[in-house]
Order: C-alpha cells, then sequence, then structure tokens
C-alpha cells in the first residue's frame, strides 16, 4: 500500500516529472499512465506526445514500426520479438483490437488509424498506450449490414494524416459509393474528433479512383512515412521503400530503403506486417 | 575588472561558502539573474541546497564551464564525464540534484539528472520509492486503469 506521509513527488515541481517521463522507455512509460490522475493526463496530452515525439527523434533517430495483425497466439516465441538493432529500441505492444479489417498503410506523429467492422474505430499511440475510439463511419455501417445479408463488400481505402491548419488528425476513408447503391461513384468520409462525427466530403469524385476487384495484391503500397508521401515495391526477397520528394519545381523518387524480407521474416515472424515511421 | 569581481561566494543552506569564478556560477540563470540585479554582493546565499549537493553542482558547472570555454575537451569526453557523474549517485542525492537544478535553473544540468532517473528506474515500484508517490486514484477508477491496461499490454 501507499505511504500517507508528504510525497517527495509533491516537491518535486511537475515540470521535472514531465522531463523525466519523456526520457522514460516506451514500456514503462504505457505502466506509468496508471500512477496518479495527474501523471495520466500528462501522459495522454497532446503537448506530451509532441515533446515525447522530438525527445525520440532526437536520441534515435526516427521510429520505425511494424504493425502485425496476426495474431500470434501464445504459440510465440517472445523471444523471438525481443530483438535490439544499434541502438534502437525494439518493443511489442499487443492490442486486442488487432484482428482488425483494416489498418491504414501509414502513420502520423506516431499515430495509428486502425479500423473494424465489429468493433469501434481507434486511434492509437503505440509509444505511450494512449488511443481514442470512435463511432462507425456511415460506409462501415453499411458494410456490417451488407456483411450479416451476406453481400459483397466494395473495396475501401483509409487514410491518416493531420489537418496542418487546425493542427487536428483525421482519419478518411474513401470507397466506391456507387457498388453500394449510393448516387456518388467515389465517396470520401472524414472524421472530426471536435464534433466526434463523421461528414462526408461532397463530391469527392465522379471517377472510381479504387479497382472494382477486391484486391489481395500487396505488392505496391502507398503510405506515409515521417509525414511523406510514400511508395513501397514488394518483389520478394526484396521490399524497396521510395519516398516523394518535391524541391524547387523538382518532382522525383527517391528511394530509402531497401529491406530484405527473409531477414524480417526471421526477426518478426511476419512477412506481411505494415511499415510505418 | 578586477581579480575579486570575477569570483563570487555562494552559501548554502548549512553556511557552507564556496568561492567560484563568477563564469562558473553565471550558468544558473538564478544565480545570473541576481547577479543582473545586483540585489546582492559577492555573496549569494541559496537557501534552498545544501552544501553537499552544492558542492557536486559547482563540479558540473565547472566542468562545463572550462569546456564551453576553450573547447579542449571533445563533446565525447564531456558526454562520459556527465554519465560517470551521476553514475553512483543514490537515489537520494539524485532527486535534491534535481531540485537543486530546477531552482538554480540550470537547464542542462536538470535534462541529466531526469535523464539519470529515468534510466534507473524502470518499474512503477522503483518510481513509487523514488518519488514516494500518492495513488490518487479511486477503487472504481483504478479498475477502470486496469482494464485499459489489459486493453494495450507489453509482451
Amino acid at each position: 500500500m501507499v505511504k500517507r506521509h508528504r510525497s517527495r513527488v509533491e516537491l518535486l515541481p511537475h515540470d521535472a516529472v514531465e522531463i523525466i517521463l519523456e526520457r522514460v522507455p516506451g514500456k514503462s512509460l504505457r505502466r506509468f499512465r496508471s500512477v496518479s490522475k495527474r501523471w495520466k493526463s500528462t501522459i495522454d496530452s497532446r503537448r506530451f506526445h509532441e515533446q515525447q515525439l522530438i525527445r525520440r527523434r532526437q536520441s534515435r533517430g526516427a521510429d520505425m514500426l511494424l504493425v502485425s495483425i496476426v495474431d500470434y497466439g501464445e504459440d510465440c516465441d517472445p523471444g523471438r520479438m525481443r530483438t535490439v538493432l544499434g541502438s534502437s529500441e525494439i518493443w511489442t505492444v499487443s492490442f486486442s483490437i488487432l484482428t482488425t479489417d483494416e489498418v491504414c498503410h501509414g502513420s502520423c506523429d506516431g499515430l495509428l488509424f486502425l479500423s473494424h467492422f465489429y468493433k469501434q474505430n481507434v486511434v492509437i499511440n503505440p509509444a505511450t498506450g494512449w488511443h481514442q475510439s470512435f463511432l462507425h463511419s456511415c460506409f462501415q455501417q453499411l458494410c456490417v449490414y451488407r456483411l450479416k445479408k451476406g453481400l459483397q463488400l466494395t473495396p475501401c481505402k483509409l487514410g491518416f494524416g493531420k489537418d496542418k491548419s487546425t493542427g487536428t488528425y483525421k482519419p478518411v476513408l474513401l470507397y466506391n459509393s456507387s457498388e453500394l447503391g449510393l448516387d456518388s461513384v467515389t465517396s470520401c468520409e472524414v472524421f472530426d474528433f471536435s464534433t466526434n462525427a463523421w461528414r462526408y466530403v461532397l463530391h469527392a469524385s465522379s471517377y472510381q479512383i479504387i479497382t472494382c476487384q477486391l484486391s489481395h495484391c500487396r505488392d505496391i503500397i502507398m503510405s506515409t512515412l515521417d509525414n511523406r508521401l510514400c511508395v513501397s515495391e514488394k518483389n520478394w526477397p526484396t521490399q524497396v521503400i521510395w519516398s516523394f520528394v518535391s524541391s524547387g519545381g523538382n518532382k522525383t523518387w527517391e528511394k530509402i530503403c531497401s529491406i530484405d524480407l527473409t531477414q524480417i521474416f526471421f526477426v518478426t515472424g511476419n512477412p506481411n506486417g505494415h511499415w510505418n515511421q | 575588472m578586477s581579480k575579486s569581481e570575477k569570483k563570487i561566494v555562494l552559501k548554502s543552506l548549512d553556511n557552507e561558502a564556496f568561492e567560484v569564478e563568477k563564469a562558473v556560477a553565471l550558468q544558473s540563470q538564478t544565480i545570473w539573474v541576481m547577479c543582473e540585479d545586483k540585489c546582492v554582493g559577492n555573496e549569494i546565499p541559496l537557501e534552498n541546497v545544501t552544501g553537499q549537493i552544492l558542492a557536486k553542482v559547482i563540479d558540473y558547472c565547472k566542468k562545463h564551464a572550462v569546456v564551453d570555454g576553450d573547447g579542449d575537451e571533445s563533446s565525447e569526453e564531456l558526454k562520459n564525464w556527465d554519465t560517470e557523474f551521476t553514475k553512483n549517485m543514490d537515489q537520494s542525492t539524485l532527486f535534491n540534484m534535481i531540485l537543486a537544478a530546477n531552482y538554480l535553473n540550470i537547464k542542462s544540468l536538470l535534462n541529466l539528472t531526469c535523464q539519470a532517473v529515468a534510466d534507473k528506474t524502470k518499474t512503477i515500484d522503483e518510481f513509487h520509492t523514488f518519488l514516494n508517490i500518492e495513488n490518487n486514484f479511486t477503487p472504481e477508477e483504478e479498475a477502470q486503469i486496469c482494464q485499459e491496461n489489459l486493453w494495450a499490454f507489453d509482451d
């Protein structure tokens, strides 16, 4: 039980507590959310999220985030998951929601957007354990209905980004609405955290943007890495990631890394993960 | 500037006096402001810091003043010195160093000591011991946090 005499934490300025928390490794940080109300609200705050992100980048460069939607169950050898590469820190966070339907290819400021037909959508910060669930979009409600009726689903694309003018994060859904019997060909829904509701981006496009077939081909993936548009091309056993560079009117693709998938398989046991940075 | 003006005397809570170069002492923003205001003479009383802690703070400031001045030592060496400096500090010393760095407003020392705490205390229990933290969650709230933690867990 916790002692009731005057605690040192009352003497320690909260600024110092914040400086300590920004430097604590991810694993401990997620546990420290349960220390006290003040610590929880500090760790969950937007300001802390930004500070911690800067700190992490300063100390060991940009993080590489590997999202796996495979449930390893209890058979998985956890020793294999804990590998240290150079000065990097590798840790694994499991979210019970990760039997998800979709993971957005790309993260924004270290945050991830996951969507699920049977559970709520969620935005997660794997570094701090902060997460926020939110409602299904109109599209997802329709999909749940169609799934129950045994009807075919239509492909959709997830997006997740930050509105630079307001600083708010926005999950986005893009899908072929005509296949669902709606008027428009392609629809786009954006979630607004301030109103806690999805809204349509009207007349998203009168063209079909996403291919008709539910594609299982994952050889080329578009994503956002380090707030830049990237394309990953997978050609077994190599996966190459290109980053879009636009400076002074020149627009080129720059190769940022090449991954040997046989090594990835060894490290993570799953070559079909999603890379985020 | 005469020779005596370059020196400054810092007096601790327990009346221990330390004569240091002004350049060393001025790394503390608090002392810098005191000197600027000319509200103190050559002797500055520091009512929140004991002699034992102040001696360590001065060690740190001396090391960093020299390096900033003539650039003899590499930043690598300085980093190693910093690591050695906090390595063998016990919890209570480290805690008092943080308070002193905060009171004296020496940003780099505050960062260094906070980093040392972050490196040394990995578990909640260790933090509880370090800070004697009082958990102010109600039993209901605590149950909810536990449930939330089940939601996301580390391997």
